[in-house]
Protein backbone atom coordinates (compact mmCIF):
# COMPACT_ATOMS: atom_id res chain seq x y z
CA UNK A 1 0.00 0.00 0.00
CA UNK A 2 1.06 3.20 -0.52
CA UNK A 3 0.65 5.85 2.16
CA UNK A 4 0.85 9.77 1.46
CA UNK A 5 2.08 12.30 4.04
CA UNK A 6 1.48 16.16 3.56
CA UNK A 7 3.43 18.54 5.84
CA UNK A 8 2.71 22.36 5.36
CA UNK A 9 4.76 25.24 5.78
CA UNK A 10 4.84 28.18 7.51
CA UNK A 11 2.15 29.86 8.29
CA UNK A 12 -0.57 27.67 6.73
CA UNK A 13 -2.46 25.31 7.81
CA UNK A 14 -2.68 21.46 6.44
CA UNK A 15 -5.72 22.88 4.08
CA UNK A 16 -2.93 24.47 1.95
CA UNK A 17 -3.37 20.86 0.20
CA UNK A 18 -6.77 20.84 -0.45
CA UNK A 19 -6.43 21.52 -4.58
CA UNK A 20 -3.27 18.86 -4.58
CA UNK A 21 -5.80 16.32 -2.84
CA UNK A 22 -7.80 16.70 -5.37
CA UNK A 23 -5.47 15.20 -8.33
CA UNK A 24 -3.72 12.75 -5.95
CA UNK A 25 -5.04 9.00 -6.58
CA UNK A 26 -8.03 7.85 -5.04
CA UNK A 27 -7.98 5.22 -2.26
CA UNK A 28 -4.59 5.44 -0.57
CA UNK A 29 -3.95 6.47 3.18
CA UNK A 30 -3.28 10.10 3.33
CA UNK A 31 -2.20 11.95 6.49
CA UNK A 32 -2.00 15.76 6.56
CA UNK A 33 -1.23 16.57 10.41
CA UNK A 34 -1.06 20.01 11.50
CA UNK A 35 2.57 20.87 12.42
CA UNK A 36 1.36 23.77 15.06
CA UNK A 37 -0.71 21.17 17.14
CA UNK A 38 1.75 18.42 16.81
CA UNK A 39 5.26 20.86 17.09
CA UNK A 40 4.41 22.41 20.28
CA UNK A 41 4.26 20.82 24.21
CA UNK A 42 3.43 22.15 27.52
CA UNK A 43 3.88 25.82 25.63
CA UNK A 44 7.45 24.96 24.18
CA UNK A 45 8.22 23.88 20.75
CA UNK A 46 9.75 20.16 20.38
CA UNK A 47 12.67 18.96 18.23
CA UNK A 48 12.39 17.86 14.43
CA UNK A 49 12.87 15.01 15.01
CA UNK A 50 10.30 14.13 18.27
CA UNK A 51 7.57 15.83 15.63
CA UNK A 52 9.04 12.91 13.09
CA UNK A 53 8.45 10.54 15.32
CA UNK A 54 5.01 11.74 16.35
CA UNK A 55 4.09 11.41 12.64
CA UNK A 56 5.55 7.76 12.15
CA UNK A 57 3.59 6.58 15.20
CA UNK A 58 0.37 8.02 13.81
CA UNK A 59 1.78 6.14 10.29
CA UNK A 60 2.54 2.73 12.42
CA UNK A 61 -1.16 2.88 13.79
CA UNK A 62 -2.68 3.69 10.18
CA UNK A 63 -1.39 0.13 9.07
CA UNK A 64 2.23 1.36 7.81
CA UNK A 65 4.90 -1.43 7.34
CA UNK A 66 7.65 -2.67 6.36
CA UNK A 67 6.15 -3.68 3.12
CA UNK A 68 4.58 -0.87 2.41
CA UNK A 69 5.96 3.07 0.40
CA UNK A 70 5.60 6.09 2.47
CA UNK A 71 5.39 9.31 -0.15
CA UNK A 72 6.25 12.06 2.41
CA UNK A 73 5.63 15.60 0.87
CA UNK A 74 6.95 18.59 2.45
CA UNK A 75 6.57 22.39 1.61
CA UNK A 76 8.47 25.23 2.78
CA UNK A 77 9.39 24.86 6.58
CA UNK A 78 7.45 21.48 5.91
CA UNK A 79 10.57 20.28 4.65
CA UNK A 80 12.41 20.04 7.73
CA UNK A 81 10.02 17.66 9.28
CA UNK A 82 9.71 16.05 5.83
CA UNK A 83 13.11 15.06 5.65
CA UNK A 84 13.43 13.98 9.57
CA UNK A 85 10.51 11.35 8.66
CA UNK A 86 11.70 9.88 5.55
CA UNK A 87 14.87 9.30 7.69
CA UNK A 88 12.94 7.07 9.78
CA UNK A 89 11.85 4.56 6.93
CA UNK A 90 14.71 5.42 4.02
CA UNK A 91 14.46 2.22 2.53
CA UNK A 92 10.44 2.74 1.75
CA UNK A 93 10.53 6.55 1.62
CA UNK A 94 10.00 8.70 -1.86
CA UNK A 95 10.56 12.21 -0.49
CA UNK A 96 9.23 15.21 -2.01
CA UNK A 97 9.98 18.87 -1.29
CA UNK A 98 8.49 22.00 -2.96
CA UNK A 99 10.28 24.94 -1.94
CA UNK A 100 11.55 23.47 1.05
CA UNK A 101 14.90 22.98 2.65
CA UNK A 102 16.47 21.44 5.46
CA UNK A 103 18.00 24.16 7.84
CA UNK A 104 21.34 23.10 7.34
CA UNK A 105 21.20 23.72 3.67
CA UNK A 106 19.67 27.10 4.34
CA UNK A 107 22.41 27.76 6.65
CA UNK A 108 24.96 26.49 3.64
CA UNK A 109 22.85 28.69 1.20
CA UNK A 110 23.76 32.07 3.53
CA UNK A 111 27.36 32.14 1.63
CA UNK A 112 25.28 33.74 -1.45
CA UNK A 113 24.02 37.37 -1.23
CA UNK A 114 21.22 36.55 -2.66
CA UNK A 115 19.94 34.05 -0.38
CA UNK A 116 20.94 36.24 2.50
CA UNK A 117 18.68 39.12 1.02
CA UNK A 118 15.81 36.57 0.42
CA UNK A 119 15.87 35.06 3.90
CA UNK A 120 15.58 38.51 5.83
CA UNK A 121 12.73 37.25 7.69
CA UNK A 122 14.55 34.53 8.88
CA UNK A 123 17.26 36.83 10.56
CA UNK A 124 14.16 38.89 11.76
CA UNK A 125 12.34 36.10 13.82
CA UNK A 126 15.60 35.19 15.75
CA UNK A 127 15.52 38.41 17.37
CA UNK A 128 13.93 38.30 21.09
CA UNK A 129 10.24 39.78 21.57
CA UNK A 130 10.11 41.67 18.27
CA UNK A 131 8.74 39.17 16.16
CA UNK A 132 6.62 38.03 18.83
CA UNK A 133 5.25 41.62 19.24
CA UNK A 134 4.49 42.24 15.14
CA UNK A 135 2.75 39.03 15.26
CA UNK A 136 0.78 39.70 18.15
CA UNK A 137 -0.01 44.04 17.03
CA UNK A 138 -0.94 42.52 13.31
CA UNK A 139 -2.00 39.16 12.56
CA UNK A 140 -2.31 40.03 9.09
CA UNK A 141 1.18 40.70 8.57
CA UNK A 142 2.08 37.24 7.41
CA UNK A 143 -0.96 37.44 5.16
CA UNK A 144 0.14 40.60 3.29
CA UNK A 145 3.90 39.70 3.35
CA UNK A 146 1.96 36.05 1.71
CA UNK A 147 0.23 38.39 -0.81
CA UNK A 148 3.41 40.06 -1.86
CA UNK A 149 4.90 36.66 -2.58
CA UNK A 150 1.66 36.17 -4.60
CA UNK A 151 0.17 33.32 -2.74
CA UNK A 152 -3.74 33.27 -3.38
CA UNK A 153 -5.84 34.64 -0.86
CA UNK A 154 -7.21 30.70 0.04
CA UNK A 155 -7.27 28.55 1.68
CA UNK A 156 -6.65 30.24 4.95
CA UNK A 157 -3.85 30.81 6.86
CA UNK A 158 -2.77 29.87 10.48
CA UNK A 159 -4.86 31.45 13.16
CA UNK A 160 -2.85 33.95 15.59
CA UNK A 161 -1.91 31.22 18.64
CA UNK A 162 -1.03 29.20 15.36
CA UNK A 163 1.51 31.78 13.98
CA UNK A 164 2.88 32.37 17.34
CA UNK A 165 3.21 28.31 17.75
CA UNK A 166 5.25 28.35 14.25
CA UNK A 167 7.50 31.45 15.38
CA UNK A 168 8.65 29.39 18.02
CA UNK A 169 9.03 26.05 15.75
CA UNK A 170 11.14 28.28 13.08
CA UNK A 171 13.59 29.81 16.21
CA UNK A 172 13.96 26.03 17.63
CA UNK A 173 14.92 24.67 13.76
CA UNK A 174 17.21 27.47 13.51
CA UNK A 175 19.39 26.66 16.95
CA UNK A 176 18.84 23.02 15.86
CA UNK A 177 20.58 23.79 12.69
CA UNK A 178 23.51 25.26 14.63
CA UNK A 179 24.36 21.75 15.80
CA UNK A 180 25.44 19.77 12.98
CA UNK A 181 24.13 16.67 11.91
CA UNK A 182 27.66 14.30 11.60
CA UNK A 183 27.50 11.63 9.21
CA UNK A 184 26.86 8.18 9.28
CA UNK A 185 22.79 8.15 8.85
CA UNK A 186 20.39 5.72 5.53
CA UNK A 187 20.36 7.81 2.46
CA UNK A 188 16.48 8.16 1.66
CA UNK A 189 15.66 6.15 -2.21
CA UNK A 190 14.65 9.38 -3.97
CA UNK A 191 14.13 13.19 -3.48
CA UNK A 192 11.91 14.73 -5.70
CA UNK A 193 12.43 19.02 -5.67
CA UNK A 194 9.66 20.23 -7.58
CA UNK A 195 10.38 24.25 -7.15
CA UNK A 196 8.33 27.37 -8.25
CA UNK A 197 11.56 29.37 -9.37
CA UNK A 198 9.90 32.90 -8.98
CA UNK A 199 10.19 32.17 -5.12
CA UNK A 200 10.94 35.43 -3.30
CA UNK A 201 12.19 33.49 -0.43
CA UNK A 202 14.55 30.44 -1.87
CA UNK A 203 16.76 30.63 -4.71
CA UNK A 204 16.09 27.12 -6.93
CA UNK A 205 17.84 24.14 -5.48
CA UNK A 206 20.94 22.22 -6.82
CA UNK A 207 21.34 18.07 -7.14
CA UNK A 208 24.65 18.76 -5.52
CA UNK A 209 22.64 20.18 -2.16
CA UNK A 210 20.19 17.32 -2.24
CA UNK A 211 23.03 14.25 -2.97
CA UNK A 212 24.42 13.93 0.69
CA UNK A 213 20.49 13.07 1.77
CA UNK A 214 19.26 10.85 -1.19
CA UNK A 215 20.11 7.94 -3.70
CA UNK A 216 18.52 10.03 -6.55
CA UNK A 217 17.79 12.88 -6.94
CA UNK A 218 15.00 14.57 -9.32
CA UNK A 219 14.66 18.48 -9.88
CA UNK A 220 11.46 19.97 -11.44
CA UNK A 221 11.67 23.38 -11.87
CA UNK A 222 8.01 25.24 -12.84
CA UNK A 223 7.35 28.82 -13.56
CA UNK A 224 5.24 29.29 -10.32
CA UNK A 225 6.36 31.16 -6.88
CA UNK A 226 6.73 30.10 -3.63
CA UNK A 227 3.41 27.64 -3.54
CA UNK A 228 3.66 25.24 -6.33
CA UNK A 229 0.83 23.14 -5.04
CA UNK A 230 -1.67 25.85 -5.05
CA UNK A 231 -0.54 27.32 -8.46
CA UNK A 232 0.00 24.47 -10.54
CA UNK A 233 -1.66 20.95 -8.51
CA UNK A 234 -2.01 18.99 -11.10
CA UNK A 235 1.26 19.39 -12.36
CA UNK A 236 2.59 18.88 -9.05
CA UNK A 237 0.46 15.92 -8.62
CA UNK A 238 1.63 14.16 -12.10
CA UNK A 239 4.70 14.05 -11.01
CA UNK A 240 4.44 13.07 -7.44
CA UNK A 241 2.39 10.31 -9.55
CA UNK A 242 5.12 9.34 -12.03
CA UNK A 243 7.61 8.22 -9.43
CA UNK A 244 5.35 5.90 -7.42
CA UNK B 1 8.19 5.12 50.96
CA UNK B 2 5.42 3.16 50.49
CA UNK B 3 5.73 -0.02 48.18
CA UNK B 4 3.42 -0.01 45.16
CA UNK B 5 0.30 -1.69 44.42
CA UNK B 6 1.32 -4.93 42.36
CA UNK B 7 -1.90 -4.63 40.35
CA UNK B 8 -0.94 -0.82 39.70
CA UNK B 9 2.76 -2.00 38.64
CA UNK B 10 1.96 -4.86 36.83
CA UNK B 11 -0.24 -2.27 34.59
CA UNK B 12 2.41 0.03 34.51
CA UNK B 13 5.28 -2.85 33.43
CA UNK B 14 2.85 -3.82 31.01
CA UNK B 15 2.70 -0.45 29.48
CA UNK B 16 6.38 -0.27 29.35
CA UNK B 17 6.82 -3.75 27.54
CA UNK B 18 4.04 -2.59 24.78
CA UNK B 19 6.19 0.54 24.15
CA UNK B 20 9.79 -1.38 23.88
CA UNK B 21 7.63 -3.87 21.61
CA UNK B 22 6.88 -1.26 19.37
CA UNK B 23 9.50 0.28 19.19
CA UNK B 24 11.27 -3.23 18.44
CA UNK B 25 8.99 -3.47 15.26
CA UNK B 26 9.25 -0.17 14.33
CA UNK B 27 13.08 0.49 14.30
CA UNK B 28 14.81 0.19 11.21
CA UNK B 29 18.70 0.62 9.68
CA UNK B 30 20.05 4.35 10.20
CA UNK B 31 17.91 5.54 13.32
CA UNK B 32 20.07 7.32 15.97
CA UNK B 33 20.10 6.05 19.33
CA UNK B 34 18.04 9.34 20.21
CA UNK B 35 15.51 8.64 17.08
CA UNK B 36 15.10 5.44 18.91
CA UNK B 37 14.12 7.21 22.33
CA UNK B 38 11.97 9.81 21.06
CA UNK B 39 10.07 7.35 19.41
CA UNK B 40 9.24 4.90 22.31
CA UNK B 41 8.76 8.55 23.97
CA UNK B 42 6.10 8.94 21.49
CA UNK B 43 4.55 5.41 22.27
CA UNK B 44 4.56 5.85 25.79
CA UNK B 45 2.74 9.06 26.03
CA UNK B 46 0.04 7.09 23.35
CA UNK B 47 -0.14 4.61 26.03
CA UNK B 48 -0.92 7.29 28.65
CA UNK B 49 2.54 8.16 30.43
CA UNK B 50 3.47 11.61 30.61
CA UNK B 51 6.30 11.16 33.18
CA UNK B 52 9.30 9.04 33.93
CA UNK B 53 11.76 7.56 37.05
CA UNK B 54 14.12 7.49 34.48
CA UNK B 55 14.04 8.39 30.40
CA UNK B 56 14.55 6.23 27.86
CA UNK B 57 17.85 4.99 27.06
CA UNK B 58 19.05 2.87 23.51
CA UNK B 59 22.33 1.65 22.92
CA UNK B 60 23.49 0.23 19.71
CA UNK B 61 26.47 -2.22 19.00
CA UNK B 62 29.79 -1.44 20.85
CA UNK B 63 27.40 0.67 23.25
CA UNK B 64 25.63 -2.19 24.51
CA UNK B 65 28.99 -3.09 26.49
CA UNK B 66 29.34 0.35 27.40
CA UNK B 67 32.90 0.59 25.28
CA UNK B 68 34.02 3.82 25.16
CA UNK B 69 31.47 5.34 28.05
CA UNK B 70 33.58 6.90 30.78
CA UNK B 71 31.66 9.69 32.26
CA UNK B 72 28.27 9.59 32.81
CA UNK B 73 26.55 12.19 30.20
CA UNK B 74 27.95 9.26 27.67
CA UNK B 75 25.72 6.65 28.32
CA UNK B 76 22.88 9.20 27.27
CA UNK B 77 21.23 8.46 23.75
CA UNK B 78 23.70 9.51 21.18
CA UNK B 79 22.08 11.90 18.01
CA UNK B 80 25.09 11.26 15.67
CA UNK B 81 25.38 6.85 16.61
CA UNK B 82 23.22 5.44 13.72
CA UNK B 83 22.06 1.46 13.75
CA UNK B 84 23.72 -1.19 11.28
CA UNK B 85 21.40 -4.34 10.97
CA UNK B 86 24.05 -6.73 12.74
CA UNK B 87 24.51 -4.66 15.58
CA UNK B 88 22.91 -5.87 18.96
CA UNK B 89 20.19 -2.76 20.45
CA UNK B 90 19.42 -2.52 24.14
CA UNK B 91 16.22 -0.24 25.10
CA UNK B 92 15.97 0.66 29.08
CA UNK B 93 13.13 3.12 30.27
CA UNK B 94 11.61 2.98 33.67
CA UNK B 95 7.94 5.05 32.89
CA UNK B 96 5.64 6.43 35.62
CA UNK B 97 1.77 5.54 35.19
CA UNK B 98 -1.06 5.26 37.74
CA UNK B 99 1.44 6.68 40.27
CA UNK B 100 3.95 4.00 40.20
CA UNK B 101 7.37 3.17 38.74
CA UNK B 102 8.51 0.19 36.72
CA UNK B 103 11.75 -0.34 34.51
CA UNK B 104 11.98 -2.59 31.59
CA UNK B 105 15.27 -3.70 29.73
CA UNK B 106 15.37 -5.78 26.42
CA UNK B 107 18.11 -6.75 24.16
CA UNK B 108 17.92 -7.35 20.43
CA UNK B 109 19.02 -6.62 16.75
CA UNK B 110 17.24 -6.65 13.37
CA UNK B 111 19.45 -9.53 12.17
CA UNK B 112 19.66 -12.62 13.59
CA UNK B 113 22.77 -13.24 15.96
CA UNK B 114 23.67 -16.22 17.26
CA UNK B 115 26.10 -14.86 19.86
CA UNK B 116 23.21 -12.72 21.14
CA UNK B 117 20.94 -15.54 21.30
CA UNK B 118 23.01 -17.74 23.32
CA UNK B 119 23.61 -14.62 26.09
CA UNK B 120 19.76 -14.71 26.10
CA UNK B 121 19.59 -18.16 26.79
CA UNK B 122 22.33 -17.64 29.36
CA UNK B 123 20.09 -14.51 30.72
CA UNK B 124 17.13 -17.31 30.93
CA UNK B 125 19.07 -19.24 33.22
CA UNK B 126 20.25 -16.80 35.82
CA UNK B 127 16.85 -15.40 35.76
CA UNK B 128 16.26 -18.29 37.74
CA UNK B 129 19.72 -18.32 39.48
CA UNK B 130 18.46 -14.64 40.62
CA UNK B 131 15.13 -15.44 42.17
CA UNK B 132 16.22 -18.43 43.75
CA UNK B 133 19.43 -16.41 45.65
CA UNK B 134 16.88 -13.57 46.28
CA UNK B 135 15.45 -16.40 48.58
CA UNK B 136 18.34 -18.67 50.03
CA UNK B 137 21.03 -15.60 50.60
CA UNK B 138 18.97 -12.90 51.74
CA UNK B 139 21.02 -10.31 51.84
CA UNK B 140 22.18 -8.47 49.08
CA UNK B 141 25.42 -7.55 48.89
CA UNK B 142 26.00 -11.61 48.83
CA UNK B 143 23.38 -12.25 46.10
CA UNK B 144 25.66 -9.52 44.02
CA UNK B 145 28.90 -11.49 44.09
CA UNK B 146 27.20 -14.48 43.52
CA UNK B 147 25.47 -13.61 40.51
CA UNK B 148 29.04 -11.42 39.38
CA UNK B 149 30.80 -14.68 39.75
CA UNK B 150 27.97 -16.87 37.77
CA UNK B 151 28.53 -14.57 35.13
CA UNK B 152 32.43 -14.72 35.04
CA UNK B 153 31.78 -18.68 35.19
CA UNK B 154 30.06 -18.29 32.33
CA UNK B 155 32.21 -16.07 29.98
CA UNK B 156 30.19 -12.86 30.03
CA UNK B 157 31.72 -9.72 31.51
CA UNK B 158 29.68 -8.09 34.40
CA UNK B 159 28.97 -4.83 32.67
CA UNK B 160 26.59 -3.47 35.66
CA UNK B 161 29.44 -3.16 37.64
CA UNK B 162 30.01 -0.08 35.35
CA UNK B 163 26.34 1.63 36.33
CA UNK B 164 26.13 3.78 39.16
CA UNK B 165 26.86 2.21 42.49
CA UNK B 166 27.24 -1.20 40.43
CA UNK B 167 23.89 -1.76 40.89
CA UNK B 168 22.25 -5.45 39.18
CA UNK B 169 18.89 -3.76 40.72
CA UNK B 170 17.18 -0.80 42.45
CA UNK B 171 13.80 -1.01 44.50
CA UNK B 172 10.58 0.33 42.94
CA UNK B 173 7.77 2.59 44.90
CA UNK B 174 4.78 4.74 44.69
CA UNK B 175 5.23 7.79 43.20
CA UNK B 176 2.64 10.82 43.48
CA UNK B 177 0.43 10.95 40.00
CA UNK B 178 1.63 14.19 38.91
CA UNK B 179 5.19 14.49 40.13
CA UNK B 180 7.51 16.97 39.01
CA UNK B 181 9.03 16.72 35.38
CA UNK B 182 12.18 18.10 36.01
CA UNK B 183 14.63 15.57 34.57
CA UNK B 184 18.58 14.99 35.17
CA UNK B 185 20.84 13.61 33.01
CA UNK B 186 18.11 11.04 31.91
CA UNK B 187 16.97 10.77 35.63
CA UNK B 188 13.41 12.05 36.87
CA UNK B 189 12.95 13.63 40.72
CA UNK B 190 10.93 10.59 41.66
CA UNK B 191 14.74 8.74 41.48
CA UNK B 192 16.54 10.89 42.95
CA UNK B 193 13.57 11.37 45.92
CA UNK B 194 13.84 8.03 46.22
CA UNK B 195 17.40 7.43 46.76
CA UNK B 196 17.69 9.81 49.25
CA UNK B 197 14.75 9.42 51.10
CA UNK B 198 15.17 5.51 51.34
CA UNK B 199 18.92 5.83 51.84
CA UNK B 200 21.30 4.67 48.72
CA UNK B 201 23.03 1.71 50.36
CA UNK B 202 19.28 0.60 51.19
CA UNK B 203 17.99 1.31 47.79
CA UNK B 204 20.31 -1.03 45.54
CA UNK B 205 21.48 -4.09 45.10
CA UNK B 206 25.27 -3.61 45.35
CA UNK B 207 28.22 -5.20 46.17
CA UNK B 208 27.95 -2.55 49.44
CA UNK B 209 24.47 -3.56 50.61
CA UNK B 210 23.98 -5.99 53.88
CA UNK B 211 20.45 -5.63 54.23
CA UNK B 212 17.60 -7.69 53.82
CA UNK B 213 15.85 -7.79 50.23
CA UNK B 214 12.58 -8.01 51.23
CA UNK B 215 10.36 -6.03 49.14
CA UNK B 216 9.57 -5.21 45.26
CA UNK B 217 12.78 -4.80 43.33
CA UNK B 218 13.55 -4.24 39.43
CA UNK B 219 16.74 -6.20 38.68
CA UNK B 220 18.87 -5.80 35.51
CA UNK B 221 21.70 -8.44 34.81
CA UNK B 222 23.87 -6.65 31.91
CA UNK B 223 26.35 -9.00 30.62
CA UNK B 224 29.18 -8.38 28.06
CA UNK B 225 30.65 -10.26 25.58
CA UNK B 226 34.35 -9.07 23.71
CA UNK B 227 34.23 -10.20 20.23
CA UNK B 228 36.79 -8.82 18.00
CA UNK B 229 34.92 -6.34 15.88
CA UNK B 230 31.87 -7.39 17.54
CA UNK B 231 31.37 -6.47 21.21
CA UNK B 232 27.88 -6.56 22.53
CA UNK B 233 26.41 -6.26 25.67
CA UNK B 234 22.63 -7.97 26.58
CA UNK B 235 20.63 -7.43 29.59
CA UNK B 236 17.29 -7.44 30.79
CA UNK B 237 15.16 -5.60 33.24
CA UNK B 238 11.96 -7.43 35.47
CA UNK B 239 10.09 -6.87 38.49
CA UNK B 240 10.80 -9.34 41.41
CA UNK B 241 8.82 -9.48 44.12
CA UNK B 242 10.31 -10.71 47.53
CA UNK B 243 7.42 -11.63 50.42
CA UNK B 244 8.38 -12.96 53.30
CA UNK B 245 11.21 -14.61 52.18
CA UNK B 246 9.70 -16.12 49.21
CA UNK B 247 10.77 -14.74 45.71
CA UNK B 248 9.00 -14.34 42.34
CA UNK B 249 9.00 -12.36 39.34
CA UNK B 250 5.84 -10.48 38.50
CA UNK B 251 5.69 -11.28 34.59
CA UNK B 252 6.32 -14.86 34.50
CA UNK B 253 7.31 -14.67 30.64
CA UNK B 254 10.61 -13.76 29.92
CA UNK B 255 10.62 -11.43 27.25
Amino acid sequence: MIFYVLLHGFPDLPTIWEPLLKSLPKGQKILTPNLWQLGIEKNKPISSEKVAAKIYFDLRKQGFGENDQLIVIGHDLGAVYATELARLAPRQTMLTLLNGLTPQMLLARMQSGTQILKSWYIWLMQLPLLPKGLLLLDKKLPARIARLAHRPETPEMCSKEDLVHGLQMYRKLFRESLLLRKSGTRKIKKIILIWGVQDPFLNSPTESEFSPLAHEVEIHLLDNHHWPQLHSPEQVAHIIHANT
Amino acid sequence: MQTPDLEKLKACQHVARLGVQETVRAIQEGWSEQQACHYLETVLKDLGVDNYFHRPFAWFGERTRFDGIRLYPQFKPRKDRFLKPDEVVILDVAPLFQGVSSDIGYSFSLEPREDLQTAKNYLKKLRETIRQNFETKGVASTIWKTIARDIEANGYDVIHRRYPLQVLGHRLYNHPQHSSHFHFMNFGLEAYKSLLMGGVISEVISPYFQKSVEGIWAIEPHIGKSNVGSSFGAKFEEILVVENGQARWLDEEFI
